[in-house]
């Protein structure tokens, strides 16, 4: 009886250890990420140049080994950091870095099909940049997408490979696992039509060494608000000026509403110091960028004749 | 003299309103309740009568995929005198048995399932819109499904039989040719245990093949003219459609369905059915992808949105060992 008892265990402990699954891997979300986005703009090609840092905070339990962000179509020159390399997703407008430069698996670890670890992971504590691409489209809100090292067992099994993925949660894209944010990228911007020095009649006259300031009114439309705007955020020509004493419209005289083109829809008017505007002989139109309170990229441009130029 | 009369009258009423058993009664099955003697065929793989996707049950229950569970379809049974189309009763007999040579795998001959149905006798009814009706539920295995209804009317004389075709299939997967993506993949679903009869997939799994391709190609060249001196990645940098190719193996069937290269349609794969998974060789020396790569295919898979791979199999067995390719649903 008790060999018999005996040989009952032994088969239901085999049966266990036939059965047993391979722990799952943690999901690749156990890193504590900031990311810095730096944003330029070069008005000769007309281009935002974003450089993004993966900064790893030292609590970080996984090394950060792909890194991706989303934009509107299109972006050109994509940089990487070294170790790293970059694909453009199927899934569309979704960029993604990852640390791609393998280390030889350790003496005596048997090759079974699996990814080896990278040699250049962003580790716990420590920062990466060089993440870079242009884009001709302004800077707003994107998400971004951090993906920790999490190694997957291999399967002793074509139906535990099958299984493994279900039971240990590693259906989906990459996009629906990992640590997202938002950080800034390009997106699609809201077209505005702008009057410099309202009502002048483009091109308007700009003389460059003006040491006062220059109006600008951002039409209203029926379908633009133009009090939905945020002073704060708007940039004029070259030299990226802000608006000269931003604050509530009507508060100050610096950002008034009126309707400057009598169209009956109210324009926002705003002032930029005119030597800050950085008007050059060369130019021939001035941009004005900006973004609505809810984060919505405008632009807008006005013809000028910049003067006095030969 | 009256009632003589009538009763006359009666008899040769009843006489002449007898049915007669003017020709031999036939039957025929129709999807829907409603009846006609000549129901139109459904359109899809198998060219066949009736078509319905197979079941699915798998101990890899997948949220996504619309066909887990039982896969059924009614079938209604109608008997008829072929020349005036009137309905009659007749008492049937329905049979289902999977067709030889359809479905798949060179173990389709003699061991694929034939579904089930819920009853198999019954009598057929003279009332259109209560018909007789059968529930068959459709195997896991894709195929042709003969379905024969048998019987006799009711002065016990045989009917004409009747069969009908249905098409167990998964609709609309596409046969990949042996090589994709100008050369950067491999399609080689033979073994020696089937045909290469499993190359089928939906059009999205197989873009979303060749996008992996060409993003691995993509990444591995750039990377190479990035660390050219690297001893780790110089070893084998390619220059051109020389380097390693990723092959796959195990794909989907014609017509979907459970993927089996066993001989009793029962696992070692539980999926490969609806055309969204693929064996990927890793370790097979004639299309190894060699460690330093690895990182970059599995970019590359991650980057054509497939789920995170797996890797498996027989690690003993280096022709064996893969990784197991899950496509958009």
């Amino acid at each position: 009886m008790k060999r018999l008892i005996g040989l009952s265990v032994m088969f239901f402990c085999s049966f266990l250890v036939a059965n047993a699954q391979t722990p799952c891997p943690p999901p690749p979300n156990q890193v504590t990420v900031t990311v810095t986005a730096n944003v330029s703009f070069d008005s000769t090609s007309q281009l935002y140049t974003y450089t993004y840092t993966l900064a790893s905070d030292q609590s970080s339990v996984q090394d950060i080994v792909s890194f991706a962000v989303s934009f509107e179509n299109s972006i050109n020159n994509i940089a990487d950091p070294n170790g790293w390399d970059h694909g453009l997703m199927f899934t569309g407008s979704t960029v993604r870095w990852s640390a791609d430069v393998a280390t030889p698996f350790p003496p005596g670890v048997q090759d079974q099909g699996h990814v080896p670890p990278s040699a250049f992971p962003v580790k716990p504590g420590t920062s990466m940049t060089g993440f870079s691409f242009t884009s001709p489209k302004p800077p707003g809100p994107v998400k971004y997408y951090v993906h920790g090292y999490s190694p997957i067992p291999p399967q002793t099994s074509e139906a535990d490979a099958e299984q493994f993925s279900t039971v240990c949660g590693l259906k989906g894209t990459f996009l629906q696992r990992g640590v997202t944010g938002t950080t800034s990228g390009p997106v699609n911007f809201v077209s505005v039509s702008i009057s410099i020095k309202p009502p002048a009649a483009p091109p308007v006259p700009m003389n460059i060494g003006d040491r006062g300031v220059t109006p600008v009114a951002i039409l209203g439309s029926s379908t633009f608000d133009a009090s939905t705007v945020d002073i704060s955020s708007l940039l004029l020509g070259p030299g990226n000026a802000t608006v000269f004493g931003p604050g509530s419209p009507g508060s100050n005289g610096q950002a008034d509403l009126e309707d400057v083109n009598n169209d009956g829809f109210p324009d926002l008017v705003v002032h930029f110091r005119s030597q800050q505007i950085g008007v050059q002989c060369t130019d021939t139109s001035l941009l004005l960028t900006g973004k609505t309170k809810a984060g919505t990229p405008i632009r807008g441009s006005e013809a000028i004749q910049p003067t006095p130029c030969q | 003299m009256k009632k003589i009369s009538a009763l006359l009258f009666a008899a040769l009423v009843g006489f002449l309103f007898i049915p007669t058993a003017s020709a031999q009664l036939q039957v025929v099955l129709s999807r829907a309740p409603v009846f006609s003697h000549n129901p139109l065929p459904d359109t899809g793989v198998f060219g066949a009568d009736f078509v319905m996707p197979p079941s699915f049950h798998s101990a890899d229950d997948r949220p996504g995929v619309p066909l887990l569970g039982d896969s059924t379809m009614p079938l209604f049974a109608f008997c008829f005198d072929p020349i005036t189309f009137i309905l009659q009763v007749c008492n049937v007999q329905l049979t289902v048995h999977a067709e030889e040579g359809s479905g798949g795998h060179i173990n389709h001959v003699a061991t694929r399932p034939d579904g089930t149905l819920d009853h198999d006798t019954g009598l057929t009814t003279t009332d259109p819109s209560n018909p007789l009706q059968f529930m068959y539920t459709a195997p896991d295995a894709s195929g042709v499904t003969d379905a024969t209804l048998t019987g006799t009317d009711s002065n016990g004389n045989p009917i004409i039989p009747v069969t009908a075709t249905i098409g167990v299939e998964i609709d609309g997967l596409i046969a990949n040719p042996t090589s994709l993506a100008g050369g950067l993949l491999n399609i080689d679903s033979s073994s020696t245990f089937h045909d290469n009869n499993n190359i089928y997939s939906t059009t999205t799994f197989s873009n979303q093949l060749q996008f992996m391709a060409i993003d691995f190609r993509f990444r591995l060249v750039a990377q190479c003219i990035k660390t050219a001196p690297d001893p780790i990645t110089a070893l084998n940098c390619p220059t051109s459609v020389t380097g390693p190719v990723p092959n796959m193996s195990a794909m989907n069937l014609q017509a979907g369905g459970l993927f089996d290269i066993g001989g009793d349609w029962n696992p070692p794969h539980h999926d490969h059915r609806v055309g969204v998974e693929g064996d990927m060789r890793i370790t097979n020396p004639r299309f190894a992808i060699p460690a330093p790569f690895r990182i970059m295919l599995h970019d590359a898979v991650i980057d054509a949105a497939m789920d995170d791979p797996v890797a498996g199999e027989d690690f003993a067995d280096s022709t064996a060992n893969h990784w197991h390719l899950v496509g958009l649903p």
